[in-house]
């Protein structure tokens, strides 16, 4: 299977501390890779730390053949993100921000606007397209956050906490919507609390603990070992 | 189990509070001053003041300024008092309940009570800023006593039934208080009239207001928490409660303060705002550096006031100073745009997306004109030995040196960013030229013709610019 995204003996500091510590694992195409741990573990750390968000003191991340350090702006083509906390711009109604999205990922108008009315309906927001986000709820907000991050026809998506805020109808169409992507070629880096909801769709899992990896493998290992443990 | 009087509570939370005020002054203070340097300012103080008066007493402009502060000035200053409260209205709530305040209301404390001791302590910091007032008139201005007092209960009842007023309007909704603020001024303005035209004595006037004010005052406390905006009320207090100046200012924080003037923000959300854009980087971008360069407005002004300083302080030192001061006030405010430009690049949402960076600088070049027209012609024209014609070509050039000149600090610092410092080499001698060319223009005028071809010729020919951040996603911006 082609590798997608390579992170290799990545090290991140903060005042000294070290907050990640010899991280490396890889995702690879068509591949779902669960990013488990307890909080403060490091999972979003890693997930900004691909994105170039956070700053590494070493290591080496890569996304197809693009280098984090050498290409960054080519580099950011290639993943979209859905963050734990939507980050939705106050000024910017729902359907302006998928014009942000689509213009900034080079989609062409007309099918930006194919992938924009599929996917509205997929999440049932076709109401909202003109609201602005603070006249939204939680979940909503969280849907458009959603729905911004899976226009693009990236090789990579990395999703942080998708399931928070959402309702039950709506974690069915993302976990969906999840699988056909990963049919299609993306690989998907996915972080979640619940394990139940993300094992059936993952392939492997990369536990961290105490900003390391603590162990990785198959996610069919992972639920023998939890089987085993209770 | 014991219960504790309403009014205890509210003096036991405000001191909680004022002790939590203290001991982050104290130690923001630690940070500034030590005790000798507090005993010494503590000891200029009283002869600093000695001082102030006499020199304001010995001023004979000072002095006749204050001779001609008469009971009509006293009016205008009033009438002008109770306009500016209704005005005030609009982000200001005058009773102050924050969070902790609106907890003890649903506690078992009625509201109406808490609410009461919130006003009674806005009152009594009325009437101290009132003693203060009347204190400070009287000790350093050569003011008349029956004047100074005139002034005093003017402030005082302004103030006091200001609170009430501040508190009915805040509620209203956007037309009905601009109705009633345009109201309030037609009214203290037809009062004006009327005892103009009818010769009335001026101390009538202002005994009327006072009344009027009062009576407006004693009718705004009836039913004083009917239908409150209390989301308002408390996001603004809390904001008040916890901005200290000084603290935000030494500790580099700041607190948020309530949205004011809510009327921009629906105009900038109306119907028109909620239309799709054009399908183009540049236009979204334009809305969204609008909003951005609205919360950046104070860094924004700064250097554009350290501009001015720089240009016409300058200015004053002949051509040379001319010269140099452009350069330098050019330099500080193209750091300071390309600063804005790249700190847009940290905001936490654009790391979700990718960075079709020549969109992104297309509407912003779009805003620096607007800023750079503006601003730029007020400096320029501080050079006031030149002939005009060449004053406007001059001030063209300028404009267009500017502009290129951002291209290139804004390159540098992308550079920077991405680890290509190695790049900046040539950006660093041409923007270098650039600035001894325009420094000397001040001398010799012909410097700044020299310094736009220059740079003119090192982007178009320099295959290194070209290669950084015109083509940083460039290949599909609209």
């Amino acid at each position: 299977m082609e590798r997608c995204l390579l992170v290799s003996d990545v090290g991140v500091s903060m005042r000294d501390e070290r907050i990640l510590k010899d991280i490396s694992f890889q995702v690879n195409a068509g591949q779902i890779t669960a990013l488990i741990g307890h909080n403060g573990a490091g999972k979003s750390t890693v997930m900004k730390t691909i994105m170039g968000w956070q700053k590494k003191s070493k290591g080496k991340i890569m996304i197809q053949d693009k280098d984090l350090d050498e290409d960054y702006l080519a580099y950011k083509r290639l993943y979209s993100y859905i963050p734990e906390e939507p980050m939705l711009l106050s000024e910017l109604t729902v359907y302006q921000h998928f014009q942000l999205y689509g213009k900034s990922y080079r989609i062409d108008e007309n099918a930006l606007n194919q992938k924009v009315d599929r996917l509205v309906y997929r999440f049932d927001i076709e109401d909202k397209m003109n609201e602005y986000p603070e006249a939204l709820s939680k979940g909503m907000r969280q849907k458009v956050q959603s729905i911004c991050a899976l226009l693009p026809d990236v090789p990579l998506l990395l999703i942080d906490e998708p399931f928070m805020g959402l309702d039950v109808y709506s974690v069915d169409e993302l976990l969906d919507e999840l699988k056909e992507r990963k049919k299609k070629g993306t690989a998907i880096l996915i972080t979640s609390h619940q394990l139940d909801k993300i094992k059936d769709i993952s392939d492997e899992y990369v536990m961290l603990r105490d900003g390391h990896v603590y162990e990785s493998g198959k996610i069919d290992r992972l639920a023998e070992l939890k089987r085993r443990k209770s | 189990m014991r219960e504790y009087p309403i009014f205890h509570t509210y003096i036991w939370m405000k001191k909680k509070r004022w002790e939590k005020k203290i001991k982050i002054y104290r130690q923001v203070f630690h940070l500034l001053f030590d005790w000798t340097i507090s005993v010494y300012l503590a000891l200029f103080a009283v002869p600093g003041l000695i001082i102030l008066r006499d020199w304001i007493h010995q001023s004979v402009l000072l002095t006749a300024f204050f001779s001609s502060f008469t009971i009509e000035w006293v009016v205008i200053f009033f009438l002008g008092w109770v306009a500016l409260q209704t005005v005030h209205s609009f982000r200001d709530p005058g009773v102050y309940i924050s969070s902790s305040e609106y907890q003890l209301g649903l506690l078992p404390y009625p509201m109406r009570n808490v609410w009461f001791y919130a006003y009674l302590e806005q009152v009594i910091y009325s009437i101290l800023m009132t003693v203060a007032l009347f204190s400070l008139l009287t000790l350093l201005t050569p003011l008349d006593s029956a004047v100074v007092m005139l002034i005093s209960i003017s402030f005082l009842i302004g103030k006091t039934s200001g609170i009430l007023v501040k508190w009915r309007l805040f509620q209203l909704n956007l037309f009905t208080k601009a109705l009633i603020v345009a109201l309030v001024y037609l009214v203290l303005f037809a009062l004006r009239i009327l005892f103009y035209f009818l010769d009335l004595p001026v101390s009538w006037l202002l005994g009327g207001g006072w009344l009027l004010v009062m009576f407006a005052g004693l009718l705004l406390f009836y039913q004083p928490l009917y239908n409150i905006d209390w989301g308002k009320v408390v996001s603004y207090s809390d904001a008040r409660v916890w901005r200290m100046w000084i603290v935000q200012q030494i500790t580099k924080t700041h607190v948020k303060p309530a949205r004011r003037y809510q009327f921009l923000q629906r105009f900038f959300q109306g119907e028109r705002a909620r239309k799709p854009f054009p399908y183009e980087m540049s236009a979204i971008s334009f809305r969204m550096w609008r909003s951005y360069l609205k919360d950046q407005m104070e860094p924004i002004l700064q250097s554009a006031g350290a501009v001015y300083i720089a240009g016409v302080a300058l200015n004053l030192q002949g051509n040379w100073g001319a010269g140099i001061g452009l350069a330098v006030g050019i330099f500080i405010f193209n750091q300071m745009a390309s600063a804005v430009f790249m700190s847009h690049f940290s905001r936490s949402f654009m790391f979700a997306i990718p960075w079709e960076v020549a969109g992104w600088a297309q509407s912003f070049r779009k805003w620096y004109v607007f800023a750079v027209v503006m601003f730029l012609p007020l400096v320029v024209w501080g050079f006031d030995h030149h002939h005009f014609m060449l004053m406007i070509t001059a001030t063209f050039l300028i404009m267009v040196w500017m502009y290129l000149d951002l291209q290139l600090a804004i390159s540098g610092k992308f550079n920077n960013w991405l680890n290509r410092s190695w790049d900046n080499g040539p950006i660093h001698l041409a923007r270098g030229t650039g600035f001894v060319s325009l420094a000397v223009s001040g001398i010799f005028l012909w410097g700044i013709y020299m310094a736009v071809p220059l740079l003119f010729l090192l982007i178009i020919r320099s295959s290194w610019l070209s290669k950084s951040w015109f083509s940083m996603g460039n290949d599909n911006v609209a």
